[in-house]
């Protein structure tokens, strides 16, 4: 009898500390699915900000290779029309540059303040040659 | 004597000594067997002539002997009456310790299944408890796995997030870089055309269809901001084609056709906004 009381003692320790252990374990289970709750928000979050890069690198793509060379386009367009080219450092108020003429490159200097745009446009213009 | 009486005599004698030696009988075989012996004797000394024998002693003897004979059978009886007694009471005592060894053996015979009965519970117990166990080793092995499995693709997570975390900081920088170099381009040639559009009075702009819109402005004195404009695209056979002139120049089809032969567009240009200008003049 005693031999059977003991092995029931030993059966219910058995019991008891497998239920501890699977306290303990279910307890960091707990922890770890709560961390990967929030690392897989951070991965969400990561998403959005790899969305959102891929917008920004898209805009940049389309001033590289559109915008830009539009505006390239057009600033050669005028250079080649007008033949002037300007001086962007000069002061504020006035208009400096070189005009390329056939044979000459000749300067441009006019006092923007005093003269009125018109007059501007027609000197500017009486520069290029009307000759085919 | 007679042969008759010497045989009776002889087969009394020889039952005497039988008797005699009978010891279990434990009878004070001393006096009536002398008693007999002396009778016989006496009995010989009758048969004798000549001996002087008194027929009274010889019934005084056989009395005495009847008596002893008596007390002898008396006491033989009690005494087997006592034996019997005792055989009884020994039978007794027999049947109540049998019945006793009876009751004894059956109590512990009881016992004894009870034991089993118990051993087996107890049998029946273990084996539950350790499927029960075995249950919980199982579910515990199953859950540490898990766990196990959940940690690894912790890491693995962890990790690809560092991992993206790292490449998007640095794609960040590069599409701030590239983003702010565009934008010093972009706002140079931006100022750049500005300026010539201010100063030159004229506006290229892209429209629909593949053309280019010039707007020419400071063409009227009175009105420097009235817009004279055209519109320019380049055909299938990559000709210059215009269209779309507002004011009406008479003249553009001609210069179209200069312009086509010569691609001096610059002089184009000049003499489309010359002939703007006559026409206001006009």
């Amino acid at each position: 009898m005693a031999a059977f009381r003991d092995m029931e003692e030993v059966s219910q320790g058995l019991l008891s500390l497998l239920g501890a252990n699977r306290a303990e374990a279910q307890q960091r289970e707990v922890t770890l699915t709560a961390c990967f709750t929030q690392l897989t928000r951070e991965l969400e979050e990561l998403k959005e900000t790899e969305a959102s890069l891929e917008r920004q690198e898209r805009e940049v793509d389309e001033d590289t290779t559109v915008t830009i060379p539009s505006a390239v386009y057009v600033a050669q367009l005028y250079r080649q029309i007008s033949k002037i080219e300007w001086d962007y450092e000069c002061e504020p108020g006035m208009v400096k540059g070189i005009h390329h003429g056939p044979s000459v490159a000749q300067p441009v200097q006019l006092g923007s303040t005093q003269l009125s745009k018109k007059f501007i446009s027609d000197y500017l213009w009486n520069l290029v040659d009307t000759d085919w | 004597m007679s042969d008759r009486g010497r045989e009776e005599e002889g087969a009394l004698k020889f039952e005497i000594e039988k008797l005699a030696g009978l010891r279990e009988l434990g009878l004070e075989t001393c006096c009536w067997l002398e008693l007999f012996l002396v009778l016989c004797g006496l009995a010989a000394g009758l048969r004798s002539p000549g001996k002087a024998f008194s027929y009274k002693m010889i019934e005084d003897e056989l009395a005495l002997f009847d008596k002893s004979i008596n007390e002898f059978w008396n006491k033989f009886k009690s005494t087997l009456s006592d034996t019997s007694c005792q055989m009884m009471g020994l039978r007794d005592t027999y049947k109540d310790s049998i019945k006793a060894l009876t009751e004894k053996l059956s109590v512990k015979l009881k016992e004894e299944e009870r034991m089993v009965e118990m051993f087996l519970e107890y049998q029946n117990q273990i084996c539950r408890r350790n499927k029960l166990i075995q249950e919980k080793k199982d579910n515990l092995l199953r859950l540490i796995a898990e766990i196990k499995d959940k940690n690894e693709k912790l890491e693995v997570l962890t990790a690809n997030i560092q991992d993206l975390k790292e490449e998007y900081a640095r794609k960040k920088e590069t599409i701030s870089a590239a983003n702010k170099a565009n934008e010093e381009k972009l706002k140079r040639l931006q100022k750049s055309a500005d300026l010539y559009k201010d100063r030159l009075g004229l506006e290229i702009r892209k429209i629909y269809g593949d053309k280019l819109q010039f707007i020419f402005t400071n063409i009227d004195p009175k009105h420097p901001e009235n817009p004279f404009m055209f519109s320019l695209h380049l055909n299938e056979a990559r000709e210059y084609e215009v269209s779309d002139s507002a004011p009406h120049l008479e003249c553009l089809a001609e210069f179209q056709e200069k312009v086509r032969k010569t691609n001096n567009f610059s002089a184009f240009l000049a003499n489309v906004r010359k002939a703007f200008t006559a026409m206001v003049y006009n």
